[in-house]
């Protein structure tokens, strides 16, 4: 390397560390390209240090990303959000915030209840209630699709895997919405907000309280996560009634907005490509490379670590006692680890994305997910294979937990295409 | 050509399953079961490749031992193609 190209090489990162000292997951760009500062971070001072919420690393490389998640006896789950969760009135999502050995017992318990053979024999269920949401959105020629559609099928496929009524979707959309009363709040309305949110606590805790009840008392419950909890008795970890509302306190934040902000992305950028639009229209056995490529370019989901003893990462020194924000776009955009990160190619023959995490914490719900996801694009494209979106104004991107779009109105049939 | 998987590593994200349904099945809770665990000549190529599709690392593939060759690292021709990604230790 000449001295000045090693000058410039050495330049970048000051900039780029600099920039990461102000990065929040809240700093959001455009919905196809929601933080341009993770790439300039990654490139430029991998590791990094941001000074918000009183100090945290951010990895964004692949390889060190990984590190990090499948460690867990260095990296803790026990905090995993930046700043750290505060409506925890029951006590911290298992098995979430759990850490091995009592969440191996919690992961034992849950994912033969959440297998690729649980989701595959969901699929007919799916498919008819993806084919009753799209139904209407033809006859309209056209919807908002995140509220119209996104928001629904989660909930739908969700509510009878804890033993719900489907027809109890919308007391369910309520009651998630008054949860998170408090995620988004101006200073001034977080009193009012907390009380909407000890409300719907409170209302939650007595429904499940009362199904678990029901669960016990049956001499022949059906074999769900709801039975599961009620009555399963495991080696190690505690398992009463307050670690079964954590449980499912957790699958309510973690089945609903992942699978809703996926969904819409990926219309969004379908509804501005047509010709790969087209291919999937063409052949359906290219729509769950699909799926798992939407989920690499999108990964909505970031997460974090407490460190437990000094580590290095990447030839930075962490303490015990840090935080480490994994924001797990960035690793799946790593031109390291992924040929062309920033394009979504439905042909990519090697994708060992993270979007559903790494290590023992990977995404419970992954399987149904997927699924999800596969049915809802098949479905849609058969019933309306063209579509466009209604405006030029791109939808706002919202950053933090869960990233996605909060409007997405599409109208049904060829257009005057949209340029990307 | 032997193909296992260490399952002190996979978490069962299905990658391997999806992909290479005659090389792995997943068991009842998601995890990975090799299927050809002595790979045939003709899905050699297969192998190898399935390697690169698992998010953590757990495909390992060994060579028969070759008369005239360097000893291999897990994963042979594909850890080549993705150095950085070599099962770690
Ligand atoms: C596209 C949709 C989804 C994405 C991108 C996603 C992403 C993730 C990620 C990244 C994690 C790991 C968090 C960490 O390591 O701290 C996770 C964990 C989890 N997810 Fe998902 N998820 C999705 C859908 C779902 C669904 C549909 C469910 C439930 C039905 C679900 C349930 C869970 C649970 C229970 C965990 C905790 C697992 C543990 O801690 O052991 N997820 N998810
Ligand atoms: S892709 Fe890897 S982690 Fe996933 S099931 Fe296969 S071997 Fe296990």
């Amino acid at each position: 390397m000449t001295p000045s190209a090693s000058r410039a090489a050495e330049a970048a990162p000051t900039v780029a560390c600099e920039h990461a000292r102000r990065f929040t997951i809240y700093d959001t760009g455009t919905p196809l390209d929601p933080y341009p500062t993770l790439r300039e971070i990654r490139s430029g001072c991998p590791v990094a240090r941001s000074e918000q919420f009183g100090g945290y690393w951010i990895v964004t490389r692949y390889a060190d990303a990984r590190f990090v998640l499948q460690n867990p006896e260095i990296f803790s789950s026990t905090q995993n959000t930046i700043p750290p969760r505060k409506d925890i009135s029951v006590g911290p999502p298992i098995p979430l915030n759990v850490d091995p050995p009592h969440h191996t017992d919690y992961r034992k318990l849950l994912e033969p209840l959440m297998s690729p053979k649980v989701a595959r024999a969901m699929e007919p269920r799916i498919r008819e209630e993806v084919r009753k949401l799209v139904a209407p959105i033809v006859t309209a020629g056209g919807t908002e699709l995140v509220e119209g559609m996104a928001a629904k099928l989660p909930g739908l496929v969700f509510l009878p895997l804890l033993g719900l009524d489907v027809t109890e979707l919308d007391e369910l959309l309520s009651l998630h919405t008054r949860l998170l009363a408090t995620t988004r709040v101006a200073p001034e309305d977080r009193e009012a907000a907390t009380r909407v949110r000890e409300e719907a606590e409170a209302a939650l805790h007595a429904k499940v309280g009362a199904l678990l009840d029901a669960r016990s008392a049956m001499p022949d419950p059906p074999e769900d996560i709801m039975t599961a909890l009620a009555v399963a008795d495991l080696e190690n970890a505690p398992l009463g009634r307050p670690e079964a509302l954590r449980t499912v306190k957790l699958l309510f934040a973690a089945a609903l907005d992942t699978v809703k902000n996926t969904l819409s992305m990926a219309m969004y950028y379908l509804a501005q490509h047509p010709e790969q639009r087209a291919e999937l229209v063409a052949d359906e056995r290219l729509i769950p490379v699909a799926v798992e490529e939407f989920i690499r370019f999108f990964s909505p989901a970031p997460t974090g670590r407490l460190v437990m003893r000094d580590v290095e990462v990447g030839g930075v020194t962490f303490a015990a006692g840090d935080m480490v924000l994994v924001p797990i776009v960035a690793a799946n955009h790593d031109d390291a680890r992924f040929a062309e990160p920033d394009r979504i190619d439905f042909h990519r023959r090697s994708n060992p994305h993270i979007g559903f995490g790494a290590g023992p914490h990977r995404c419970l719900g992954s399987h149904l997910a997927r699924m999800e996801l596969k049915v809802a694009l098949e479905e849609i494209h058969r019933a309306m294979p063209e579509y466009h979106l209604a405006s030029d104004v791109p939808p706002r991107v919202h950053g933090g937990a869960i990233v996605g779009i909060d409007r997405l109105d599409l109208v049904v049939g060829p257009a005057g295409a949209v340029a990307p | 050509m032997r193909l296992t998987v260490d399952y002190d590593l996979c978490t069962g994200h299905g990658r391997c399953y999806m992909l290479y349904p005659d090389l792995y099945d997943a068991d009842d809770s998601g995890d990975a079961v090799v299927l050809l665990p002595i790979v045939p000549t003709d899905r050699e190529q297969e192998a190898l490749e399935s390697v690169d599709c698992c998010p953590e690392g757990a495909i390992v593939v060994e060579l028969d031992p070759p008369a005239a060759e360097p000893p291999h690292e897990a994963g042979g021709d594909a850890a080549v193609a993705a150095p950085a990604f070599a099962k770690p230790t």
